[in-house]
């Protein structure tokens, strides 16, 4: 699914000055990319990009102010087209009057950011990438163990929040329970929050819904979170075999990244959130370069190696 | 796999006490079922997922069965839309 936005959420997000166009703030924005309009402003429009964000930058700001008056009404009422979504205006410039003009004519918005120009339009792609991202929606939990983004997942009733909320009782963070919105940043950075409706909330069978954050604080609750780890909770069956090593990584994809993934039988008696912390630290361990499984095996061929020169 | 749309016609939308009405029901069944709106797909017996989506009056769901029991739990689950007075 496809999000959609409007120029109020950019507005809201980057903390933006509305200079003009109030009326234009439910604008759609539907590109993830912007567009810096110099060309145009040279006289050239059979390359503008109208539907993008327009931002004008320090180099356009000057370039404008090089252009004689015809120059300027003509060219600026040509950027003003009918899928433009707003335009921004960098380093807190002072909005040339034949902007506001054709902004309050066309309802286009004119916003204005005191940042630079290159961090503007770093803050304005990394939003736009995240917000117009595709994204799913999975039955799990997702926990912050130790700075490890793990989703944990299995059949409704299992114990995911019961899981989840021992873990937070540990001081670990819940970003989402039972339902989490998974989008990908990029390939290979999978983000996963809480639907806006269940932020901070979780359900415990027999005790109903609680408040996580009221109820632990503030340091226990995160709004969202990159997933690095998928634990997939199951009844234990005794014909099943589990990793018994884990020396190898297997890996499960999601949209289009591949994310580390175990599978952890659950029995009566196991504490499932020591269980899940162990396997969030064992990650770490190995995103640090540490494989405990290799490191073993390592050493008992070592001592067989030995054993067997002694023999000879 | 079975799948039936809805049309919610309770004023105040799929609110929560009838959610959980619901939520219940469809734990009872085996099947794994599925609750679809505007492109969102959650799970029927997670009472979080269903209230997530903050259905509205009017709006078209669809409830998607999959499983050895998916009729009985069809029957049931359209049941209980009726009962609550979410759909007709």
């Amino acid at each position: 699914m496809i999000n959609k936005i409007k120029v109020k959420d950019l507005v809201e997000e980057l903390k933006l000055e509305v200079v003009c166009g109030k009326e234009g703030l439910n604008r759609r924005i539907t590109s993830k990319m912007f567009s810096r309009p110099g060309v145009e402003l040279a006289g050239l429009f059979d390359f503008y990009e109208e539907d993008r964000i327009q931002v004008i930058g320090t180099k356009e700001y000057t370039f404008f102010h090089w252009l004689n008056e015809n120059d300027q009404v003509e060219r600026i009422a040509k950027l003003f087209r009918e899928k433009t979504p707003c335009f921004i205006f960098s380093n807190n410039f002072e909005v040339p009057h034949v902007f506001i003009e054709n902004g309050e004519k066309t309802n286009i918005p004119i916003l204005r950011s005191p940042k630079r120009t290159t961090q503007l339009i770093n803050d304005v792609t990394t939003y736009l990438a995240e917000a117009l991202a595709e994204t799913i929606n999975m039955h799990g939990v997702l926990v912050d163990v130790h700075g490890v983004g793990v989703l944990i997942r299995g059949e409704s009733g299992i114990g995911k929040s019961e899981a989840a909320l021992e873990l937070i009782k540990r001081g670990h963070k819940l970003i989402a329970d039972d339902n989490v919105i998974i989008y990908e940043k990029e390939v290979g950075t999978l983000v996963g929050k809480p639907p806006k409706l269940l932020e901070m909330f979780m359900e415990i069978r027999g005790i109903g819904i609680v408040n996580v954050m009221r109820m632990f604080g503030a340091s226990v609750y995160r709004h969202k979170k990159r997933i690095t780890l998928v634990v997939d909770l199951e009844l234990a069956e005794d014909n099943r075999e589990y990793d018994r090593l884990g020396v190898e990584e297997p890996t499960i994809k999601i949209l289009n990244t591949e994310v580390p993934y175990i599978k952890i039988p659950i029995r009566p008696g196991r504490n499932m959130a020591s269980l899940i912390e162990v396997a969030a630290i064992n990650r770490r361990l190995r995103f640090m370069g540490f494989n405990s499984a290799q490191e073993f095996i390592d050493n008992l061929n070592k001592y067989i190696q030995t054993q067997h020169d002694e023999d000879e | 796999m079975i799948e039936k749309v809805f049309i919610v016609t309770d004023e105040a939308g799929v609110h929560a006490r009838p959610a959980t009405k619901l939520v219940n029901t469809a734990s009872k069944y085996a099947s794994d079922i599925q609750l679809e709106y505007q492109g969102r797909r959650v799970n029927l017996k997670s009472i979080m997922g269903v209230m997530s989506l903050g259905i509205r009056q009017g709006a078209e769901i669809k409830i998607i069965i999959e499983g050895e029991d998916e009729e009985e739990a069809m029957v049931a689950v359209e049941q209980e839309l009726k009962i609550q007075g979410i759909s007709n």
